[in-house]
């Protein structure tokens, strides 16, 4: 259509405000208070223009007013100019302390902001991240838009009317009591510098994009750093967080700062750690090394690497531990979130990843199946994303978890399943779908086999039958499947699935229920476990693992003799142990060396006495790491490695997309990159490697994994790329089977299960079921996010979450302590009261004085030898 | 408290618009909105804490914190203005010892101004816990207001 | 009397012929209504003087369902209460305009918002809504028709905005009562973004005036194209106040004046229109029918219709100040313009009310009102200044001699 501006007539696309018009014209109208286009608040009244249209003149808003055919419009008028300029001479009065990108208005127009006025500050301020000056803002209600719009959270609202309106949390409270998320995005929206970082100071800083150290989502992260000092970082827009990010990217960097970082070498002398050069520490660890293999031969000795570190530490990793010491004792924790995932889904679809991208779950999927993940927590911006389409656009929701999680608020059903019953829910599921002719029937004629079986097998289990095994209500059973098979379905899936003896049989029945319905190679469907580390995925595809080679390449096959030449070095075709089964190895003595690189298992390992005496009995421990960790006090050299903020190298995100990171700081201390100590052992135990940097080495990773072959670094260097990428040609792969999957035939494979109940169920003496997990607050052992002064004034220690009435039952209330006991040992946590499934209590495992994993079994899944970290029994006491 | 809250929000289980009317209820149950209520009104409705009270907070008739026994709404629109408003306010002022928007010592009355009660024809008006004295005089308020103690 | 008539109980309604409107009305095409509306001439009775035909039809070809309608009791202008008058006095005429209107647009449910501080009359309209119900004039097949419909009362809780409609509809939904950025209009995007009618209780009670006698016959009372009854407040220094019914040009303010028993005292001047949102007039407007066309040709608005008369005892800044007051108070402080427009004319009229007022003041006074007319969201914030500027057109020398 074509419409005048400022006289100018220009053809304009329908449904665009005027002021969007106009910008793409190089006309400026001031709008303060516009922050998401076509999302007018309307607040600030600046961008009011002069229109003429079908012999009407008018007065109207530029960000609220669509442009239509004829209308012509004068947005500088002396009227409408002066209307501004009143206006901001208003505000300068009210606010005398106004910042931010605002006060570059008030220059432009000639304002002086002054004014003594002051404002009483509302308790939100009372938190240890974000900064707030009542003087400064102007209730433009940009964050109030933010935190709802954006975020769904809620939490930053406007209190009173008039001039008496102001911005607080909740019900006027204190940040953390409102339910706050710690995301930021209320800053970002800030335009007058009311609402700021803690960190933030007026300093000059550059800008440095690089990828979060946190959770498999993989967010962009803007890094403003000045001098060696981060001094706030925000989620990048041009990342797959589009700007978003959650309270772990945006302040979780500062534990790079952190006066407990590990700045020398370490070695242990007479129980006592001291500090050496890098030279004797390597010397030292290579020459132990080579005297254990030696004296006990390479299988004595065993390595973890890290979902922690880069791929091409991790590929480094492996190749030292495969061709160096000859072993393939190697493994990472991957063992103990996905290593069911990579099972299971290779049975079913021959693929062990995610099969679809974030970018067509937020815009295409109609229905979300959360199951035993708590999205917004531990993926918060997965979670944020799901929160927003199922607000903003009517996506449907179904949630299986036992604790009433935050997604639980939002979704259509909450099947409030007992912990270890997925298969038997799932197959539930499966024999309504089929019952009802739901299924489809042209997906599994064309692309699946085994139908007959998995027909077969779930046909016991009618909604009745696995009500009883469930406690899920038969009603709630039948509804979800339907919703489910009803529409275009996404499953999304965490540790709630992985983490049991019966792991890969639940991950194998999430892809039968996908089957089953066609919701495979479709955008807005498949089947996603979310991945709990940066780089769990990368660790995993660099064959970090004992029974597989980079790309997944079996040992003894003729892809690993082709690594073999890569390498220039021999592959033992005996598969290694697992982490598990390494724990046991070396209790018994059958393993008298570890190398760990970057990991905790004396916090994050089940069963967590017999871990601390495993390691205990080594012979020789080496560790590397940021922290002294509980890991690293029972090592015999420590050695201080770079954190992910100080290096280069990829990262493998949960949707396969390989980022670049992008060296943010230069390393503390003496610190080094892994890749670089790595091989300094290597060379000093005779291999003749020679990689100059973490680009050398991904250039053979492209070499050996055939996924990568067409990802570089110069391809990469501004956003990601999803493997498969074969060649450099091409684009990416975002959705996986698409045509075909990659099976021998090409065909899906049905891998039913029959429900096996958990290792350990609860009985008289134990009647409690306890399950663990993540905070929104820390990660994983703690060793990063409890270093952060801020995050343990959030959530200082652990707590148990005990349903109402069972605390009743033992007389216990809000903060008293209750002392939780398996059969492997006890330990004294808080209660919290909290909507948990009777009979199920959850505790956070971060916390190292309080380990979650001291009451954790290490009963193991046959087939991905993963332990169930999900179900214990316990008894529980006040103290 | 929670269960009292909860059978306000039931009682209005069937209506399209329920917030106004479960937050008269409860205010008219309580003599003011909670936190506490507030909290489970926001568990119960779906809502978010925050969002109640950012509705709530909107109306100059919630109150969030207890008041006195009697609400005694002065009117000062234009017209009571010019019949007279003023000077029946300034001496319930006097006569009470309190400002207005304020409670008495004793917490029998809470004073507010108003700005149009609707009774326009006998301005000036006061309204005492909802009922209206209209054809004000200063002496007639205060023994109108004596008369409640 | 066509509105103020005394029905407060259904036998009396009934008695004085009521609801053979609805009756007449249900065995009428929907669309024939609409169009009886329109002939009528009938225009909106709460302020804008929209006619109502047309907005009946706006909503009525939306295809959205389901549709909404409400009835807008929140009565807030300082001197109109003509509608607290007729909800006592006449409230089945109201309801039955309503289930009319319903009927006539497609709507299954209304919405009947009235202001907390008419709490009790807003009982009484519940109890007769369940009454309704009870006489099958109300709920499912109502008098035996296909047509099924209901009305929830809403209770208001202070806030004159609320009286905006779109306001009113986000109150209704339970959030704040911060108006809606229009367009859309309510017809389209209403209640819960469905296509709603959104009328005056005064203007639901005309609908079944209409029906009954015919929007021909109803487009003849009063004067052409300025058609049907309406009621006027009439406060202030009169020695009757009260609620007056006349038709729409008719009457002059000067007429309704003396049929409220004539001025107490000298006459001063007269506020006309939306109460706080109204025009200070002086004695030439007396002879001024009181129409909306004539209102508009002078550069007024009739508004809600009330009237309120000051003799000499008033001092006009001391009003002006009061109405400032009113604004500021009132205010939903969802824009700018308005939340610090209204706060700065109260600061600068109290300075001029204590005898310090300058030259500056007045222009920073009029840039202040400028800024509100164009740049405020709402009517709220475009009628704030009304007051002051009428007077001072009207009143200048008064109101310029304690001008430093």
């Amino acid at each position: 259509m074509i419409i005048t501006i400022d006289g100018k007539r220009v053809e304009v696309e329908e449904g665009k405000t005027i002021l969007q018009v106009a910008r793409e014209n190089g006309i400026e109208i001031p709008a303060l208070c516009n922050y998401i286009d076509g999302n007018p608040i309307g607040s600030c009244g600046l961008c009011v223009v002069s229109i003429k249209n079908g012999g009407r003149e008018y007065h109207a808003r530029a960000c609220a007013t669509k442009v239509a055919e004829g209308m012509e419009i004068e947005t500088h008028t002396q009227e409408v100019e002066d209307a501004r300029r009143t206006i901001l001479k208003m505000l300068a009065e009210e606010h005398g302390e106004i910042g931010g990108e605002a006060k570059e208005l008030f220059l432009k127009y000639g304002i002086k902001i002054k004014s003594d006025k002051k404002r009483e500050a509302p308790n939100l301020l009372n938190n240890p991240f974000i900064s707030f000056n009542p003087n400064a803002c102007v209730s433009c209600f940009r964050c109030v838009q933010a935190c709802s719009l954006i975020k769904e959270n809620h939490v930053l609202v406007r209190e009173n009317r008039g001039s008496n309106i102001g911005i607080v949390a909740g019900i006027n409270e204190a940040l953390k009591d409102a339910g706050c998320a710690f995301c930021g995005a209320c800053v970002d929206a800030c335009p007058t510098g009311a609402l700021m970082d803690l960190t933030a100071k007026e300093e000059e800083t550059k800008k440095i994009t690089s990828i979060c150290p946190y959770c498999g989502v993989g967010c962009a992260i803007d890094y403003y750093v000045s001098g060696d000092e981060i001094i706030y970082a925000k989620g990048s827009p041009n990342g797959v967080n589009k700007g978003d990010d959650c309270i772990k990217g945006r302040y979780g960097w500062q534990f790079v700062h952190s006066e407990e970082r590990l700045k020398k070498p370490l070695i242990k002398k007479n129980g006592k750690f001291e500090e050496v050069t890098w030279d004797e520490a390597l010397n030292y660890v290579a020459s132990r090394l080579k005297e254990i293999k030696e004296k006990y031969g390479a299988d004595s000795i065993a390595g973890l690497s890290s979902a922690k570190c880069t791929n091409e530490e991790n590929y480094l990793f492996q190749k030292f531990m495969r061709i160096v010491v000859g072993t393939n004792n190697v493994d990472h924790c991957a063992r103990l979130c996905h290593a069911s995932t990579v099972v299971g889904l290779f049975k079913v679809f021959g693929s062990g990843a995610m099969t679809n991208s974030l970018e067509d779950l937020e815009k295409d999927a109609e229905l979300y199946f959360v199951i035993g993940s708590n999205t917004t927590h531990a993926h918060p911006v997965i979670g944020t994303m799901i929160k927003r389409s199922v607000k903003g656009r009517g996506a449907k929701l179904i949630v299986a978890d036992p604790r009433d999680i935050e997604l639980a608020e939002y979704s259509d059903i909450h099947l409030r399943h007992r912990p270890g019953t997925d298969v038997a829910l799932i197959n539930g599921m499966m024999n309504v779908i089929i019952s009802h002719g739901l299924e489809d029937r042209e997906f599994i004629e064309n692309r699946t086999e085994g139908y007959e079986k998995l027909k077969e097998i779930v046909k016991k289990y009618t909604p009745e039958y696995v009500e009883k095994i469930t406690g899920v209500p038969k009603e709630d059973i039948i509804k979800a499947a339907v919703l489910y098979a009803a529409h275009r379905s996404a499953i999304i899936y965490a540790m709630g699935i992985t983490q049991h003896t019966s792991g890969t049989a639940n991950v194998a029945s999430l892809a039968n229920l996908a089957l089953l319905t066609g919701n495979v190679g479709k955008r807005g469907t498949g089947v996603n476990p979310l991945r709990g580390q940066n780089n769990v995925q990368g660790a995993g595809d660099m064959g970090a693992l004992p029974n597989v080679l980079p790309s997944y390449a079996k040992l003894g096959t003729r892809r690993a003799r082709e690594i073999e030449k890569i390498w220039g070095g021999k592959i033992p075709d005996k598969e290694g142990l697992t982490i598990v089964e390494m724990m046991h190895a070396a209790s018994k003595g059958v393993i008298k060396a570890m190398y760990i690189m970057g990991e905790n298992p004396a916090v994050s390992d089940p069963d967590q006495k017999h871990v601390i005496q495993a390691l205990k009995n080594l012979e020789f421990l080496v560790v590397q790491d940021l922290f002294m960790s509980e890991t690293a006090q029972l090592a015999d050299v420590i050695l201080p490695a770079a954190s992910s903020l100080e290096k280069e190298g990829t990262f493998t995100n949960t949707e396969r997309r390989v980022q670049l990171l992008h060296r943010v700081l230069e390393p503390v201390g003496d610190a080094k990159p892994d890749w670089w100590i790595i091989q300094e052992i290597a060379k000093r135990m005779g291999a003749e490697w020679n990689y100059e940097s973490p680009k050398d080495i991904f250039e053979e990773i492209r070499k050996v994994v055939p996924q990568y072959r067409g990802i570089t670094y110069e391809r990469i260097e501004k956003m990601g790329l999803q493997w498969p990428c074969p060649s450099m040609e091409h684009p990416g792969t975002k959705i996986l089977h698409e045509d075909t999957f990659p099976t021998p035939n090409g065909l899906a494979k049905f891998s039913p299960y029959e429900y096996k109940p958990p290792a350990e169920e609860p009985d008289e003496e134990y009647p409690f079921v306890l399950t663990t997990g993540r905070t929104y607050e820390h990660f994983h052992t703690g060793t990063l996010t409890r270093k952060i002064d801020g995050f343990n004034e959030l959530i200082p220690e652990a707590f148990v979450e005990i349903h109402p009435e069972d605390a009743e039952k033992l007389g216990v209330e809000e903060g008293d302590c209750i002392e939780v006991e398996s059969r492997r040992g006890k330990i004294r946590v808080k209660a919290k009261i909290a909507r948990i499934k009777k009979g199920v209590v959850f505790i956070p495992f971060h916390f190292a004085e309080s380990a979650a994993n001291v009451l954790t079994i290490d009963a193991l899944d046959p087939e991905a030898k993963i332990p169930e970290l999900k179900v214990a029994a316990v008894r529980l006491k006040k103290c | 408290m929670e269960e009292k809250v909860r059978k306000i929000i039931y009682k209005h289980r069937n209506d399209d618009s329920k917030l106004l009317a479960i937050l008269h209820d409860v205010q008219n149950e309580f003599g003011y909105i909670p936190e506490d209520a507030i909290k489970t009104i926001a568990k119960e409705l779906g809502m978010k804490k925050g969002e109640v009270y950012d509705a709530a907070s909107f109306y100059s008739f919630f109150k969030f914190k207890p008041e006195g026994k009697h609400e005694v709404m002065i009117c000062d629109c234009i017209v009571c203005y010019i019949k007279g408003s003023e000077r029946i306010i300034e001496r319930i002022e006097k006569e009470f010892g309190v400002k207005m928007g304020e409670t008495t010592k004793d917490g029998k009355f809470t004073f507010k101004i108003v700005e149009g009660l609707g009774h326009c024809e006998h301005s000036p008006v006061m309204m005492v816990d909802g009922k209206i004295y209209g054809d004000l005089t200063p002496d007639k308020a205060v023994e109108i207001l004596r008369g409640c103690e | 009397m066509l509105l103020l008539k005394d029905a407060r109980n259904v036998e009396d309604y009934l008695a004085q012929g009521g609801f053979k409107a609805l009756r007449k009305a249900l065995e009428f095409e929907q669309d024939e209504i609409i169009k009886e509306v329109e002939t009528s001439g009938l225009w909106g009775r709460g302020g804008a003087a929209f006619p109502t035909g047309l907005k009946m039809k706006f909503v009525r070809k939306e295809r959205k369902t389901p549709k909404y309608i409400v009835a807008n009791a929140d009565e807030g202008e300082p001197g109109t209460f003509k509608d607290r008058v007729l909800m006592e006095r006449n409230p089945y005429q109201i309801l039955e305009g309503m289930i009319i209107s319903a009927y006539a647009i497609g709507a299954k449910k209304g919405f009947f918002y009235i202001r907390y501080e008419y709490r009790d009359i807003a009982k009484d309209i519940e109890r007769k809504i369940e009454e309704l119900r009870r006489l099958g004039i109300l709920g499912p097949n109502i008098y035996g028709s296909k047509f099924s419909f209901d009305i929830e009362l809403v209770l208001g809780a202070g806030a004159y905005v609320c009286g905006e409609e779109t306001a009113l509809m986000e109150s209704i939904e339970g959030k704040r009562g911060f108006p809606r950025i229009k367009p859309p209009y309510p017809a389209q995007y209403g209640l819960w973004g469905k296509p709603t009618l959104i009328n005056n209780v005064e203007t639901l009670a005309n609908i079944p005036v209409v029906m009954r006698m015919g929007g021909a016959n109803y487009s003849r009372l009063g004067k052409k194209g300025c058609s049907g009854p309406k009621l006027f407040s009439v406060s202030g220094f009169v020695k009757e106040p009260g609620v007056y019914e006349a038709n729409l040009g008719e009457k002059t303010i000067g007429e309704i004046i003396e049929l409220a028993g004539g001025v107490e005292g000298k006459f001063k001047g007269i506020m006309l229109g939306g109460g706080a949102a109204g025009f200070i007039l002086n004695e030439e407007y007396l002879d001024m029918p009181l129409c909306f066309k004539d209102a508009k040709e002078r550069g007024l608005f009739l508004g809600t219709g009330d009237i309120i008369v000051f003799n000499e005892s008033v001092e006009l800044w001391d009003i002006l100040l009061n109405i400032a007051k009113f604004f500021e108070h009132e205010s939903c402080g969802q824009c700018f313009p308005c939340r610090y427009g209204t706060k700065r004319m109260r600061e600068i009229i109290e300075k001029i009310v204590c005898g310090e007022g300058r030259k500056e003041d007045i222009e920073k006074l009029n840039a202040t009102a400028r800024a509100m007319k164009i740049a405020s969201l709402c009517p709220l914030g475009t009628s704030a200044m009304l007051a002051y500027e009428s007077a001072m057109n009207n009143f200048r020398e008064e109101l310029m001699g304690v001008i430093q």
